[in-house]
């Protein structure tokens, strides 16, 4: 009955989007689920496939569900998931059908599909276009940094992904901000990624099950962040026995347990991480790190209950903790109350945790809600000096989420909303003891609220022709209490140019904004191999991070939209040609992609963000613009498998208000700091025999932008270079390559206890790759009048890196 | 295995430095203009000289507009010129000239060719008197070349409860010397440095400072409460006699304040993550004649005290390790002391 009213509604007011075709004749139904044949439980987005049909498929649901139309007569099925065997079936059909497959898991298969597209001919067939899928098991054989299996970083290696430099877990995403990639986790989000100040992401690599990455053609369900989506589902616990699994690294050790509490219907699973780095700090010979105090933990949980077949429900819990102390001589600091960021103590932890719960109305209906909690403090303190002080800050995130999916006839349709709250507490300082001087200073917190609705439809025109139409809405309002400022009009915002102060009450609407966010694609079939796609995404984003330093820190502070900082909304439009050839073989794609950038942010020259209640007196907004191509050729299975991708992107700002203080680069284009036109990136296996792998890893990029002096000049006896144009030079390229192999257990001897090693070395040739150019004085005579001012070239992993990692299962 | 794999890290975890001169670029030099007036007795300096080009060569300015006329002028309209010494020193000449708390003062330069820079008026802020000067030992790690230890100098100060003081805190250490003059004959090369003693009833000075310590505090935390602790110098512990220091603390404006806070950031940056992105140290300098032009540094108005002070080096409860100073040979002739950036002839203020 339920079911109907919904249906009603659905339907009426979809009607528009609705285009009914008429059911073909001579066609029987094909219905059926797909599960893991160990542990029963079903997989979601594997793909079926008939070998006389060679343009459709069917891919499953939440509920490893199936079902499809299919022509009458003897047809073989394919079903295809990613890391598991490929099971083919011959069928007859003659009425319908209805079956059950059970796929193996791949563990030691020599073909094993090395980039999860779902079906060996999903990056053709379906609609993505700017997605990539990743499977955790070919992420694990990427040589990592010191052993460390890491998501972000392993990133970087698609097309359209850059970042700064090492040493920081930040990305960006085909010419977008490193703040504008929504980090998410069981639909939690992430706002800071990184452990040990960027060295590591926060992500326990065993406990990933899926990962989702989308950087162009955006579905509607996603919003909020303006350039990609990472989606990270937290994988589903063992629901019949006890598994344990581990890992011993150099840097962090890992350990997992899973399991049923009651068998078959609630099940759990835990997984640990935590660093014991400190050591190599002490036994490190420069006295710059040594007694570098750095150490993180994090805890990944998900119980989940399956009353009876058609609910589910789980939490998800996350906890991570970083601590971190550089070995700073505090007494030469200069001044006792300065906020030295590099004599401090850096703590960061996220306390995030999701509910939710799937219900299946019938094969076609299912309703998923999500309950999201999502907390992330960040503390910088300083207990030694004479004026101890600390310094915290914070972003809790709320969002409670319905989604319904419903597939009828050739529409897959989509429904959902959601209704957020987020509360900043953007700085907040207070005395670290009873001798400090310190005042204490409480900024306002900054509270908002976000409610959007989308929809959107997938229809299957025929063979030939699908697309997907969606639109989301969303709705900022931003409240009080809290003190804004009103302005001279005509001048700069400053300090100097504050006309009065206005106060808002408790709840008080401070400021609105919201809009459409339309997203649509298109995929036209070229033939059996091969496919163009089109798509297109509006995005808005109403909360950004405020950085002046190179790289994102972990104490920069989250900034909502307010009456001056105004969201920042990107257009994007891609069209890609995919080609696959020899069977699946080999996959080829090229990506064109445009973006344009409205309201983006930049930091005014020596901008002061500590402390500040007026953001928009230290940040600048113009627009901006990006432009690529993105061309890829994949190799998918055999002895040797990989990828090779190149890049091209080029993004650029332009900040021109009316004042000199208004511009940036004089009011002329220049590219961010994250700008790196070009990118070559190799990822290469090569399987000896079932135990043993080689894996390879090659990148190349352009150096990132910077400001080198034009001149300099004298401050009393001080050097000081002097920086006219903004990111007008670029720091040398990069390159490095890797390489790690692999051992895995006999797969021929059945044993309890599993074990395998991973060696890997980082940096091959040591190469000293630049992560800065800077310039620096120097006094070559100590006292003296001869002053030097040198530029130097700064690498952070300027030698090669070797490392061994145990990992075990029973 | 382990052992080496250990060490092999630890090499790695080294951040690595190296001297990299970027490609030759177009390179301008600019107006600069560095100066300050305070409220103590004159005379008073202002340098004026062309930026150097931004290349790892040049390392002393050597381009100095000597026939421009600088005047320094007051929110009453007094004024005085500034006369050209030499290296691009322009010096005040009455002797009259002098800071006063409450007045604000700019700077103003016509070049021979008319064009006409003058600075934004700095208005010449109070500043609170030393309260007390602290001295702890800090012993140090045994190395090879290192000091027994160090005393590490503070002060407190009251900051006024106005809002929006601004601090600078630089120091000067006298040494009395066994000779007046040091320099260097290099008519046949290799140079030969030779010492000249000082003639009957002139003594010497040779003067230390801290290159890189740009000292700034800002009442913004600490409104209107006592500045504890506030750092100020190590003296090294290579003797047991005290060790003079004139302590210097002066009052900035805000824009002051942000130019010395932008600089020391820039000077300072290390190239690591928490480096701040290079930016242009916002001066105060305006070309008159034609806006668009940069000129570069800053003149400041600031209220000055210096506070003589010996630091005692003879209760730090271990000894020294002796400094051995090669055995000076000196010149029979006598000379008066050098008058420089190194050594005076002059006892500083407070010695006894």
């Amino acid at each position: 009955m339920k079911n109907a009213y919904l249906w009603r509604f659905i339907t009426s007011s979809l009607l528009t989007l609705l285009t009914l075709l008429s059911l073909q004749a001579q066609r029987v139904l094909f219905e059926g689920h797909v599960i893991n044949q160990k542990t029963n439980s079903p997989l979601t987005g594997a793909v079926i496939r008939l070998v006389k049909l060679p343009g459709g498929a069917a891919t499953t649901d939440s509920t490893g569900y199936f079902k499809w139309n299919v022509p009458k007569g003897t047809d073989e099925a394919v079903v295809s998931f990613v890391g598991y065997e490929t099971k083919r079936m011959k069928l007859v059909f003659d009425r319908p059908v209805n079956l059950v497959f059970d796929l193996y898991e791949e563990v030691n298969q020599l073909d094993e599909v090395v980039v999860s597209s779902q079906g060996p001919d999903h990056n053709v067939q379906s609609l993505d276009v700017g997605v990539s899928k990743l499977s955790i098991s070919l992420i694990k054989k990427m040589p990592a940094f010191m052993g460390e299996v890491d998501v972000i970083k392993s990133l970087l290696s698609l097309p359209g992904v850059t970042n700064v430099g090492e040493g920081t877990s930040d990305i960006n995403v085909r010419g977008g901000n490193s703040d504008q990639n929504l980090i998410l986790l069981d639909e939690a989000p992430i706002f800071n990624p990184s452990h040990l100040m960027g060295l590591f992401s926060v992500f326990n690599p065993d406990m990933v099950k899926g990962i989702s990455f989308y950087r162009g053609a955006i579905p509607s369900q996603y919003g909020g962040r303006t350039s990609s989506v990472l989606d990270m589902s937290v994988k589903s616990p063992e629901s019949n026995k006890f598994k344990v699994q581990g890992g011993i690294g150099l840097i962090a050790n890992r350990l997992q347990v899973e399991g049923p509490i009651i068998k078959n219907k609630l099940s759990f699973v835990v997984g640990a991480r935590g660093s014991f780095s400190d050591y190599l700090f002490q036994i490190a010979n420069n006295s710059q790190i040594k007694g570098t105090k750095a150490n993180f933990y994090d805890v990944t949980s998900k119980v989940e209950y399956t009353p009876n077949p058609k609910d589910k429900i789980f939490l998800t819990t996350y906890f991570s903790q970083d601590d971190f102390k550089p070995n700073g001589n505090t007494v030469t600091s200069s001044s006792s109350a300065g906020i030295n960021s590099t004599l401090s103590e850096f703590n960061w932890q996220t306390k995030n945790a999701t509910l939710g719960w799937i219900h299946n109305f019938s094969n076609d209906l299912a309703l998923k809600i999500t309950a999201v909690n999502s907390d992330y403090s960040s503390t910088i303190s300083n207990s030694e000096q004479a004026d101890s002080y600390r310094l915290k800050s914070s972003v809790l995130f709320q969002n409670l989420h319905p989604q319904l999916s419903l597939r009828r006839g050739k529409h897959q349709f989509l429904f959902g909303a959601e209704a957020s709250l987020n509360r900043i507490q953007p700085g907040q300082l207070t005395p670290g003891g009873a001798a400090s001087s310190i005042n204490p200073v409480t900024l306002d917190v900054q509270k908002s609220s976000l409610l959007a609705g989308y929809v959107s439809d997938e229809i299957q025109v025929n063979r030939r022709i699908s697309f997907m139409v969606g639109a989301r809405y969303s709705y900022f309002t931003s409240y009080g209490p809290g003190t804004g400022y009103h302005y001279l009009s005509g001048g700069p915002i400053n300090l100097a140019t504050i006309k009065d102060t206005v106060r808002y009450a408790q709840g008080q609407v401070i400021s609105t904004y919201g809009g459409f966010e339309p997203r649509a694609s298109l995929k036209f079939s070229l033939g059996e191999r091969s496919s163009i796609k089109l798509g297109y995404n509006r995005m808005r984003q109403y909360i950004q991070r405020i950085s002046n330093t190179t790289a994102a820190m972990p104490t920069d502070r989250w900034q909502i939209s307010n009456p001056y900082l105004k969201p920042q909304i990107a257009d994007q439009v891609s069209m890609g040609l995919f080609k696959n050839f020899n069977n699946n073989l080999y996959e080829a794609s090229v990506e064109v992609f445009g973006k344009q950038l409205s309201n983006v942010t930049d930091y005014k020259d020596g901008a002061n963000v500590l402390l500040q209640n007026a953001m928009e007196q230290s940040v600048l907004q113009g627009k901006g613009e990006v432009r690529g191509f993105e061309v890829q050729l994949k190799k998918n299975k055999g002895k040797l498998s990989g990828w090779i991708n190149y890049t091209y992107s080029q993004v650029s700002y332009l900040i021109n208000g009316p004042s000199p203080e208004e511009r940036i680069n004089n009011g002329n284009w220049y590219p961010p700091n994250f700008n790196k036109p070009h990118i070559v990136n190799m990822v290469l296996t090569y399987t000896v025999n079932r135990r043993v792998s080689y894996s390879a890893n090659f990148t190349y990029s352009t150096g990132r932008p910077t400001t080198y002096a034009t001149d300099k000049y004298f401050v009393g006896t001080t050097l000081v270079p002097n920086y006219v144009n903004r990111n007008q030079d670029k720091i040398p390229d990069y390159n490095r390559l890797d390489l790690s192999m692999t051992i895995e257990p006999n797969p021929d001897k059945v044993k309890k206890f599993n074990g395998t090693w991973v060696f890997s070395i980082y940096n091959v040739y040591a190469r000293k790759n630049a992560f800065s150019v800077f310039t620096n004085t120097t006094y070559p005579g100590g006292q003296s009048y001869y002053v030097n001012s040198n530029t130097y070239k700064l690498s952070i992993f300027g030698t090669i890196f070797p490392s061994i990692t145990y990992n075990f299962k029973f | 295995m382990f052992t080496r794999l250990v060490s092999l890290l630890s090499m790695g975890l080294l951040n690595c430095i190296t001297p990299f001169e970027p490609d030759a670029k177009f390179t301008r030099i600019q107006l600069t203009v560095d100066g300050i007036l305070t409220d103590q007795p004159g005379p008073h300096k202002v340098r004026l000289y062309y930026s150097l080009a931004a290349s790892n060569f040049d390392f002393l300015p050597y381009l100095f507009p000597a026939d421009a006329t600088v005047l320094i002028q007051d929110d009453l309209g007094n004024q005085e010129a500034l006369k050209y010494t030499d290296n691009g020193y322009f010096v005040s000449q009455s002797g009259t000239l002098q800071g006063r708390v409450g007045r604000s003062y700019f700077l103003k330069i016509v070049m021979s060719d008319g064009t006409t820079y003058q600075t934004l008026p700095e208005l010449l802020k109070p500043v609170p008197h030393i309260d007390t000067i602290n001295v702890s030992f800090q012993q140090l790690p045994q190395g090879p070349n290192a000091l027994a230890g160090q005393f590490n100098v503070s002060l407190n100060a009251r900051d006024p409860a106005t809002k929006g003081d601004y601090y600078r805190w630089h120091w000067e250490h006298y040494e009395l010397r066994k000779y007046c003059l040091d320099s260097s004959i290099c008519n046949n090369s290799p140079c030969v440095r030779v010492l000249y003693p000082c003639c009957s009833g002139l003594r010497s000075w040779s003067i230390t400072r801290c290159e890189t310590c740009i000292n700034l505090l800002s009442d913004q935390f600490i409104n209107g409460r006592e500045i504890t602790n506030q750092y100020i110098l190590s003296a090294p512990y290579d003797a047991t006699s005290p060790y003079f220091v004139a302590i210097y603390q002066q009052s900035l404006t805000e824009s002051a304040y942000k130019f010395w806070t932008t600089l020391n950031e820039q000077v300072s940056n290390t190239g690591g993550i928490f480096d701040k992105p290079p930016a242009t140290v916002p001066g105060n300098i305006i070309n008159v004649t034609n806006p668009k032009d940069q000129a570069l540094g800053f003149f400041g108005a600031s209220s000055l005290i210096v506070k003589p002070f010996y630091v005692r080096r003879d209760n730090a409860g271990i000894l020294p390790y002796p400094i051995i100073n090669a055995a000076l040979v000196l010149e029979k002739e006598c000379r008066s002391s050098q008058e420089n950036y190194l050594a005076t002839g002059v006892a500083p203020p407070g010695w006894d």
